[in-house]
Formats: C-alpha cells, sequence, structure tokens
C-alpha cells in the first residue's frame, strides 16, 4: 500500500500540474485623448486644468480628466465602447465681459456624442467650448413620464412643466412659445431611427403651445415659477396612494378640443380636459391629425421662444413613409432655453437641440423605461441667496443642470 | 412537458417493480456505509463506462428513497441559494440477466421544492460549465423548482472478450420566480454515451466510448406585468463577462451540444483493482433569439461561450479480509472563451476567457465487523481564472479544503445497527488577485464580482455529523434511515469585507433526512 500511494501521489501531481498550464490573453483597453478648443467668441479663454468627463453609454460609467497646460486630456485604459465627452468651463461676470459684453456670468459648454472607441484603439477628439449668456427664464421642470401605482386611472395625464424667473428683475410670459419637440423616436427601442435633419438653425416642434396675454397680464416674480398643467386637476386627491400631483394650482392649462372642433378636427375628451378656473394656453400647432391634445412625449424635449408672429414653416418627417408626420421649424436663435430629455444614456443620436442650447441631455433613467414612474426631471439649486431666492443652475448643459425627483416637485423653489 | 416526465417516472416505477419482483440481493452487502460506496462506485466508474457494467461486482441491488433537504444562511455565494427546501423522491437499482450476458441500471428521481436566491440572478443557477451568460435583474428571488432526473444503462457481453454498453439521460430542470413577473426557466439534459470494452488476458480492461450531450434551456424573462400601461418593474441584464453585459436581452432560448470521448483502462492485480479513466470533450453554448425578424437582418445567434472539458480520474480499490483501502482521485479542467455576436462588424467577438482546475483525491480505509467503520481523508482543490478582455477585468483564486471523517458503526448488522460519524474541513484560500482595470466604476464589479470574490476567498470550517440506522423489515428488505447535518462558519475574509454579503457572524447550515427501502 505504501508504494501504491507513492504512485498516486505521483500521478495526482503529475496530472495537476499537466492539467494547470494557463496563459491569459491580454487586455483590449483603449485611449481617448481630447483636445479643449474655444470657439472663436471665447479665444482667448484659459484651457488648462478645465475637467473633461467622458461617459461610457453602455455601462454609465464616467471618468474625469484633468486638462494639460496644452489643453489635452487624456484617458487611458479604457473600456472598447460608445462615449459621450463633455466639458464645461464656468467664466466669471468680468471674464465673461470680455467675450459677451455683458457683466454677467456665462458657462461654455463642448459636447460629443456618441464617439465608438475600438478595442486598441486610441480615439483623438476635439471638444471647442462654446455658449451663450443663461437665460433670464429657465424650464425648471418637466414632469412628462406620468404617475406610478395609480391602477391605470391618471396614466400621463398629469403631466407639467414649470418655467421659472431666474433672475433678479420681473418677467413677463405673455405671448412666449412652448414648442413640444420631434420626433417621438428618443431611442428608448432598438427600432428607434434618428430623425436625421440638420440642428444647426432650427428645430422641429411636434407640437406649439403659447402663453396668452397682451404683454404684461402674467408677470413672474424673481424665484418663482409658473406652472403649465396638462389638465389643471387634483390627481393625488383622485387616487391618493399614486405618485403623482395636485395640478389645480398650475398658472395655465391646456386644452385642444373646442381649438381642433374649429379647424374640423376632433380632440380627445379622455385625456383632454378644461378647467375654467385656470387661464388655457393658446393652441398654436398640433402635427396630430384627430385625437390629439397637448401632452409631452414621455421622453420630453422642450423649449422655450421668443417670437413676433407664429411659426408657420413645416417640414415633414422623412423617416416615416407609412404616413405624413409634419413638424414646425422653429429658429434656433428665437429659443430664451430649451432642455433636453431622451430616454436613456445611450440615446445621443436622438438629440433633439443643438449644443449652444442644450450640449448635453438628460434622461430619468441610465437604462431607460421610466414611463410611469412618477418621476420629474428637475434644474438643480446652483446657490440660495440672502433674500431667500432660488437661482438655478443654467450652464446650458441638461446632463449637468436636471437632477431626478420623485414625486414631482411644482413650485418647490418658490421664494417663500 | 410535465405530463411525459410523469410518464417516464410512472413506468419507470412500474418497470422496476416488475424487473426486481424476484430475489435481489440488495442485502448482501452489509450496511448503510457499504451501501453508500456502493451506489458512489457506480456513478464514480460505471456511469461513465456502461459497457464495463460487465465487471460489477457490488451484486444487484434496488432501493425506493424519500428524503427531505434543507438548507439555510447568510454565508453563501451572494448571488446563489440562501435557504432551499427539497423534497425528492427517487429509485435506482440494478439488475443482471446472467444467461443472457445483459445487465441493467436504471433511475428515476423527482425533486421539488422551493428556494430563495440573492442578488443578480434571473437564472436560478449560475452556470456551472464556465460560462458568463446568465440573466441578471438587482432584485433577490424566491423559487418554486421542480427536476425529473431519468437516467438508464445497459450491458451486453459479445463475447469472454467483448462488452458493449450504452447510457441515456433525461433530466428535466424546472424553475419558476414565484413573485414580481413569473420568471420562468426550464431546461432539458439529454445524454447518450455508448461505449466498448475489451479483454486483455485476464487482468488487463480497455474500454472506449463516445457521447453526445444537449443541454437546452427556455427561459421567459419578463420585466413588467402584461398590461398596457405597467411600469417596468426592474431592469433585465444578460450577463456577458465580468463587466461586459447587455442590459435589453430579447428572449432567448440555449443550446449547448457537448460532444466527447471516454477512455479507461482497468488493471487488476490480486485484490487489487485500479482504473485509469480519462474524457474529453468541446462544447458550444450558443444563445439564440426566440424571434428574428427578416426585416431586421438579425442573426439568430447572439452570443456563444465555446469550451474544452477534460476529467481525469483514478480508482483504486484493495479488499482484504480485515477492511478495504478506497482511493480515488478527481481533476476537471475547463478552459472557456466567451463571444458575443457584433452587428456592426458582423463578426463574433471575443470577451471573456475562463480557466478552471479542480481536483479531489479521497482516500478511506473500511474494517469489516468493527466498531470504528470508516476513516477517510479528502483534500479539494480549486483553481479559476477568469478574463474580461473588454475591461481588462481578471480574477483569480486557488482554494484548498481537507476534511477528516470518521464513522462508527454500533448494534448488530443482523438485526438493528446503528452508524454515527462526523467530520470537520477546513477551507483556506491559498491565493486571490482581482484587478477590476476599467471595470473598477461598473456595477458588475461593485455589486457582483467584490461580493463574489470576498466569499470565494474567505476561509471557513464544516463541521458535520451523520445519524444512521437500517432494520429488516422483512427477509429481504431492508430499511435505512439517515440524518444528516453540517454547519459551516467563515472564519476569515481576506478581500472586500465591506463589500461581502456576509459577515463572520453569519453560518450556512445543511440538513437532511432520508428514508431508504432496499429489496
Amino acid at each position: 500500500m505504501r508504494k501504491f500511494n507513492f504512485t498516486f501521489a505521483l500521478i495526482a501531481l503529475g496530472s495537476l500540474l499537466a492539467f494547470s498550464a494557463c496563459e491569459k490573453q491580454a487586455p483590449e483597453l483603449s485611449i481617448i485623448q481630447v483636445t479643449l478648443k474655444a470657439s472663436a467668441a471665447f479665444n482667448g479663454v484659459t484651457l488648462s486644468n478645465i475637467p473633461v468627463e467622458i461617459t461610457n453609454t453602455v455601462d454609465n460609467t464616467k471618468k474625469v480628466v484633468l486638462t494639460n497646460p496644452a489643453g489635452v486630456a487624456k484617458f487611458e485604459d479604457i473600456a472598447p465602447s460608445t462615449y459621450n465627452i463633455s466639458s464645461s468651463l464656468e467664466l466669471s461676470p468680468e471674464i465673461a465681459f470680455n467675450y459677451t459684453g455683458f457683466n454677467k456670468a456665462v458657462t461654455i459648454n463642448a459636447t460629443l456624442s456618441s464617439i465608438t472607441v475600438l478595442p486598441l484603439q486610441t480615439s483623438v477628439q476635439t471638444l471647442t467650448l462654446d455658449g451663450k449668456a443663461g437665460g433670464d427664464l429657465v424650464i425648471k421642470e418637466v414632469y412628462s413620464l406620468g404617475a406610478a401605482n395609480d391602477g391605470y386611472a391618471i396614466m400621463f395625464k398629469d403631466q407639467f412643466f414649470e418655467i421659472y424667473n431666474n433672475s433678479d428683475e420681473v418677467q413677463y410670459l405673455d405671448k412666449l412659445y412652448v414648442a413640444f419637440l420631434g420626433p417621438t423616436k428618443a431611442g428608448q427601442n432598438a427600432n428607434d431611427v434618428v430623425l436625421g435633419l440638420p440642428l444647426t438653425s432650427v428645430v422641429y416642434a411636434s407640437k406649439i403651445l403659447q402663453f396668452p396675454g397682451t404683454g404684461t397680464q402674467y408677470p413672474i416674480q424673481p424665484g418663482m415659477g409658473a406652472v403649465v398643467a396638462i389638465n389643471a386637476i387634483n390627481y393625488k386627491e383622485l387616487k391618493p396612494l399614486a405618485v403623482t400631483v395636485d395640478n389645480t394650482k398650475a398658472k395655465f392649462d391646456t386644452y385642444a378640443i373646442t381649438w381642433l372642433q374649429s379647424l374640423g378636427r376632433t380632440g380627445s375628451t379622455f385625456f383632454d380636459v378644461d378647467n375654467p378656473d385656470v387661464p388655457t394656453m393658446n393652441c398654436i400647432f398640433l402635427n396630430i391629425q384627430n385625437n390629439g391634445f397637448f401632452n409631452m412625449d414621455d421622453y420630453a424635449s422642450i423649449a422655450l421662444v421668443r417670437l413676433s408672429a407664429n411659426p408657420t414653416e413645416t417640414i415633414q418627417d422623412p423617416t416615416v413613409t407609412t404616413s405624413q408626420i409634419f413638424y414646425t421649424k422653429i429658429p434656433v436663435t428665437a429659443i430664451i432655453d430649451g432642455v433636453d430629455i431622451l430616454a436613456k444614456s445611450s440615446s445621443a443620436a436622438f438629440k433633439r437641440l443643438p449644443a449652444n442650447i442644450d450640449s448635453g441631455f438628460s434622461y430619468a433613467q441610465a437604462n431607460g423605461s421610466a414611463n410611469y414612474t412618477g418621476k420629474s426631471l428637475r434644474r438643480k439649486i446652483s446657490k440660495t441667496l440672502p433674500t431667500g431666492r432660488v437661482v438655478v443652475m443654467d450652464t446650458n448643459n441638461s446632463t449637468v443642470d436636471l437632477e431626478v425627483v420623485t414625486p414631482p416637485t411644482p413650485y418647490s423653489y418658490d421664494k417663500k | 412537458m410535465k405530463k411525459r416526465q410523469l410518464l417516464i417516472i410512472v413506468i419507470s416505477l412500474l418497470c422496476t417493480q416488475r424487473s426486481f419482483a424476484g430475489v435481489s440481493d440488495s442485502l448482501n452487502v452489509t450496511d448503510i456505509i457499504e451501501r453508500s460506496l456502493q451506489r458512489e462506485e457506480y456513478y464514480n466508474t460505471y456511469a461513465k463506462l456502461p459497457s464495463m457494467l460487465r465487471f460489477w461486482d457490488k451484486g444487484d441491488f434496488a432501493l425506493i428513497s424519500s428524503g427531505y433537504s434543507s438548507s439555510k444562511g447568510d454565508y453563501t455565494h451572494p448571488q446563489l441559494l440562501f435557504s432551499r427546501n427539497l423534497l425528492e423522491i427517487k429509485t435506482e437499482s440494478v439488475k443482471t440477466l446472467s444467461k443472457k450476458g445483459l445487465r441493467f441500471f436504471g433511475s428515476v428521481a423527482y425533486t421539488n421544492g422551493n428556494a430563495s436566491t440573492g442578488e443578480w440572478n434571473l437564472s436560478y443557477y449560475l452556470p456551472s460549465n464556465g460560462s458568463p451568460f446568465y440573466y441578471m435583474v438587482e432584485q433577490e428571488g424566491t423559487w418554486k423548482t421542480q427536476s425529473y432526473d431519468f437516467n438508464v444503462a445497459i450491458q451486453k457481453s459479445l463475447s469472454n472478450r467483448l462488452s458493449v454498453g450504452v447510457a441515456f439521460k433525461y433530466l428535466g430542470d424546472l424553475n419558476f420566480r414565484t413573485f414580481d413577473t413569473r420568471n420562468e426557466s426550464y431546461t432539458l439534459d439529454m445524454q447518450i454515451l455508448p461505449s466498448i470494452t475489451m479483454s486483455f488476458g485476464e487482468k488487463s480492461f480497455a474500454t472506449m466510448g463516445l457521447f453526445f450531450n444537449r443541454v437546452k434551456n427556455e427561459s421567459a424573462i419578463r420585466n413588467k406585468y402584461q398590461h398596457g400601461t405597467e411600469p417596468e418593474r426592474y431592469h433585465l441584464f444578460l450577463n456577458q463577462g465580468l463587466g461586459t453585459w447587455d442590459n435589453s436581452p430579447s428572449q432567448m432560448r440555449t443550446i449547448d451540444a457537448r460532444y466527447g470521448a471516454v477512455a479507461s483502462f482497468r488493471y487488476l492485480k490480486g485484490s487489487k483493482i485500479m482504473d485509469f479513466i480519462y474524457s474529453i470533450y468541446i462544447a458550444d453554448e450558443d444563445w439564440l433569439l426566440k424571434s428574428v425578424s427578416t426585416l431586421q437582418e438579425r442573426k439568430e445567434n447572439i452570443a456563444r461561450y465555446s469550451y474544452f472539458c477534460q476529467d481525469f480520474a483514478v480508482r483504486y480499490r484493495e479488499n482484504r479480509e480485515s477492511g478495504s483501502w478506497i482511493s480515488n482521485l478527481d481533476i476537471k479542467n475547463i478552459l472557456g472563451t466567451g463571444a458575443v455576436y457584433k452587428e456592426t462588424v458582423g463578426l463574433f467577438q471575443d470577451n471573456y476567457e475562463l480557466f478552471k482546475v479542480k481536483a479531489n483525491l479521497y482516500l478511506a480505509y473500511l474494517r469489516e465487523r468493527s466498531l470504528l467503520r470508516r476513516v477517510s481523508a479528502n483534500i479539494n482543490f480549486d483553481n479559476t481564472g477568469q478574463n474580461d478582455f473588454n475591461y481588462g477585468h481578471t480574477i483569480d483564486y486557488n482554494n484548498l479544503e481537507g476534511t477528516l471523517s470518521a464513522d462508527l458503526s454500533l448494534g448488530s448488522i443482523e438485526r438493528l445497527n446503528f452508524i454515527i460519524g462526523g467530520y470537520g474541513s477546513y477551507k483556506m484560500n491559498i491565493s486571490g488577485k482581482h484587478n477590476p482595470m476599467a471595470a473598477s466604476g461598473n456595477f458588475y464589479n461593485t455589486q457582483i464580482a467584490m461580493p463574489a470574490f470576498a466569499y470565494h476567498t474567505s476561509n471557513f470550517y464544516r463541521v458535520g455529523l451523520v445519524l444512521g440506522t437500517e432494520f429488516n423489515l422483512r427477509e429481504s428488505q431492508r430499511v435505512e434511515v439517515n440524518l444528516k447535518g453540517d454547519f459551516i462558519k467563515p472564519v476569515s475574509i481576506s478581500n472586500y469585507e465591506s463589500s461581502a454579503s456576509f459577515t463572520l457572524e453569519d453560518n450556512y447550515m445543511n440538513i437532511s433526512v432520508n428514508l431508504v427501502f432496499n429489496f
């Protein structure tokens, strides 16, 4: 037995060694090298020591590297994937004055979206910082995703958006337009097709509303908001256990049925309810022939617009061949503020606003599918002044400026 | 599927009853320990080589057993079983028809139970073949589980020198999540293994066999109730590596096709028997879309895990008047590569590799008609290495577990016999290296890899107790009752203590009771 045990042990050891040889394959990591530049308008700003951020749109991990004195940020040992790249630089009022002529702080941004980086590749990219002075009126919150736990009684009838006066002067909403931007496709589904129209001088509205008034009828005080509800109804009372909102405090609501009937079209009595105690927004454009109303898309990009007359130029959706869908063109120069809200972190290709309005985009859930969750996208607080007035973030980059809140928070920043 | 499997069980039970209604020599085997060795011997050697059943020297046997097992505790792999309760009914037999040169083996088992699993597991099990592909969801799961296991082997002696055999396996494994959106997982595991054995004189025997094993899984994965406005309850993922995953997987089925060969050599010398068994197979586990749109021209096969597996075993038996020596060595090696189909380039791209060696050395000495019936020692070695090329994420660890056990035989083998056994083991981590590289911020690393690495590289001790009794019901019927329990407690956490899903205060316990009717 002793002899056998020795033989047996030798067999065991020899077998184990024979089975143990293994060498790992080398990792297939990549490099992104980003060179930061400034647009002609901001030529001369210091580009050293500025954070550049990359976001892997597949796993949503982020990495930040500071630029070197030459304005270059190098990201080493990153996974081959698709990346969004962004950078942002806040200029103080004194510095901004040299470039804009206004003694007002400005944030300049740059974003590159959906940059594909292959294994073992060094991807060389250039970011050009640009921007304009932040607006006095901003879109403070967009609640478009619909109620949760509502037993199908509310769905998305409780949508609202809120305009906020971020300045220290009274602003007027009269005659301003709100454009819901198309297309509906926001990158949720694998089959979604990008619109493919240029976003340089115009954006494309599927629905347009206008604030009523003659010029000074609807003032909005500094640090105060104005909620526009699709339906000014108290949904909390209707479904106390649902994640929803009381819209009866809305300053405005929407109602399309009368307007549609005047055009020989029909509305939706199920989704569209008028509250006679709340001023109704003027209906300007609705690209659905019948049964339409002024709901926002689940993932809603919207813009606040100042125009002297109703926009009328339209363009047909080139991606839809089974029917005719039209959008109204809105000049980018007329946009006071805009936020791009898409389905998920990998939806950059579906952006509906150009980079000088919103250099990034936002989403409620990185993996999408956030409809009927009661989630809302709200602008973050930049600072609260001693007077109690909240100044919200307005860097023209909704990736940075917006946060996700549940439940929605209408008038949450209003000065008490 | 259920009806078909139930039918198979009923037919098999009837066959068993008919086949073994005559005189059985089940009781020629002396006691519980000898009987358990008899069954182990079949699975260790003869299940892999059906034509070798010609040399089955343990006699015919037949049994019907039913048992209940329960396990619970927090010291477990963070994705796997935090508790499980199983009821099993099983029948198993070997029957010889000497005049016709035939020998049969058959077994049928049915299990039913429930379980709770950890986070990031939507597949109930993690892949045993080393595949990186499995469904994940963050929420922990509670499950209903059932399995139907049917095995049969037939051996025929063609001449004094030649014997042929074939073995079939049919295993149905059904797992259902019992809340949320009722995700389901059906696995069908079928195998055929023909072999031929040739004698070279009185002392040497060589066997060659081929086998084909097909494991098919059909899962139904859902993250929302099937109503119009219901929100998604959670996000679904298909894991593809160590940080590589797909966060919107389609409905898929998996087919793991294994093609293999087995060779063995038996050598006899006096009362000594030595078997060398080597098996090898190559396999492809394909992940196939259940529905493919011709408009999208999407490939049906979207992921593949190709692997190579080799298994080497040595069995040694030496029977003496005073007792017998048993030595088993098992070494298993898997080398696998995971690849994902990239539609943009129209190719499968490798993104994952696995290397695994598991070794087990068992030594036992059995004394006949002695109070100290058996003493044994066991050493387990596990070397695992994983690599995700996309992230440069690597995990490597080596573990060793040593066990000592002893069984006492009390009472009378002829009448009422008692077995009291105990064992103790210590598992130690020899080495562990984890480098997440580019996946350091990936949730797979922080929520799955780190807690799992903490578990794999922790040290623990295990103590167990076995109590058994046996008695004759009639002259040709013997009943066994076995009660087993063990207790596992971690003693140190070498890595990521703050990320671990357990603390040193936790433990894990297994308990089982089994009633066996031998006839």
